[in-house]
């Protein structure tokens, strides 16, 4: 018995490994912004799930070895951030104004958009924390009323348009900046992102895991307040 | 500092591997979310991008302005 679940632990540990693997070739290989090994890699699991017939809960479980380090990796974060202290006291303010306006938009705009669209109150509060890491998300949307399934799903998601798109919309947007760009990382696209931001440079990623952080407790503190907007 | 600045760096250097699993766990929504596919579409894209330009430039307006002074 032990033989066969350290069997089945290997099998979706080597899958997601070989599936990373590949997205990070094509990564490397074409340069299109969709050759996205997180992007690449989910879509090729979720292709192979499909076609086995495996229900997700078994490879979830089965991959628990990898989302084990998840934290560990987290609490890594604090080491480019303890380098980046002096830069970090040094331009506080711009950094903290940076992600409370990104914040206010974000909310901002989801309770215009849920108005617009009608969508009901429980659809809308579970995607007002769309923008924040999903343990404080999932959170925020729980305590609403909020699906938690919808929210993990629309924090993903948000997730990886930032990591695919942030080096593009950096230039678009004239974000040149390293502590500019880590701060709109973080602020937008939450710990997907941020893996983004590491590659980009140790400002870049020390900045962005400082925003998750920040923006995750305003997103906390606002959400119950604009809650109270949305009609019940 | 030196003694964990490795395995760190190898730590987060891992990210991408690790969050493929759970971003996978969304195949478990599709209904939900191909029910709502417009709004969610609406909300996802254009906010995200905006919410990275204005965290980006307020930001980088900041530290602008206090560098000139």
């Amino acid at each position: 018995m032990s033989d066969f679940l350290s069997l089945t632990s290997v099998w979706a540990a080597v899958l997601t490994l070989g599936v990373f693997l590949l997205g990070n070739w094509l990564n490397t290989k074409a340069k299109a912004v969709w050759c996205n090994p997180i992007l690449i890699g989910s879509i090729l699991v979720i292709f192979v799930l499909r076609l086995g017939g495996v229900p997700y809960s078994e490879y979830k479980e089965a991959a628990s070895v990898l989302t084990w380090l998840v934290l560990p990796a987290t609490v890594s974060l604090a080491i480019p951030l303890y380098e980046q202290w002096v830069l970090l006291s040094k331009h506080m303010f711009s950094i903290l104004a940076g992600i409370l306006c990104g914040v206010l938009v974000s909310i901002g705009c989801v309770l215009g958009l849920s108005r617009i669209f009608h969508l009901n109150h429980s659809f809308a509060v579970s995607m007002l924390p769309k923008s924040v890491t999903s343990a404080i998300g999932m959170d925020i949307s729980a305590q609403l009323g909020g699906i938690s399934s919808l929210t993990v799903s629309v924090i993903i998601l948000s997730g990886i348009i930032g990591n695919l798109l942030s080096p593009v919309l950096c230039k678009v947007l004239h974000i040149t900046n390293p502590i500019a760009k880590g701060v709109a990382i973080g602020t937008s696209s939450h710990a997907i992102g941020t893996s983004k931001a590491l590659e980009m440079g140790q400002i870049e990623g020390a900045m962005s895991s400082l925003a998750i952080a920040v923006a995750g407790i305003i997103t906390a503190i606002l959400c119950p307040l604009a809650a109270s907007f949305l009609p019940l | 500092m030196d003694q964990v600045k490795n395995a760190g760096a190898f730590l987060t250097g891992l990210f991408p591997l690790l969050f493929i699993p759970g971003a996978a766990g969304i195949m478990e929504f599709f209904p939900i979310l191909l029910s709502l596919w417009l709004p969610i579409l609406i909300i996802l894209i254009p906010v995200t991008i905006l919410v990275f330009g204005v965290a980006g430039n307020v930001t980088q307006w900041f530290i602008g302005r206090k560098n000139c002074v």
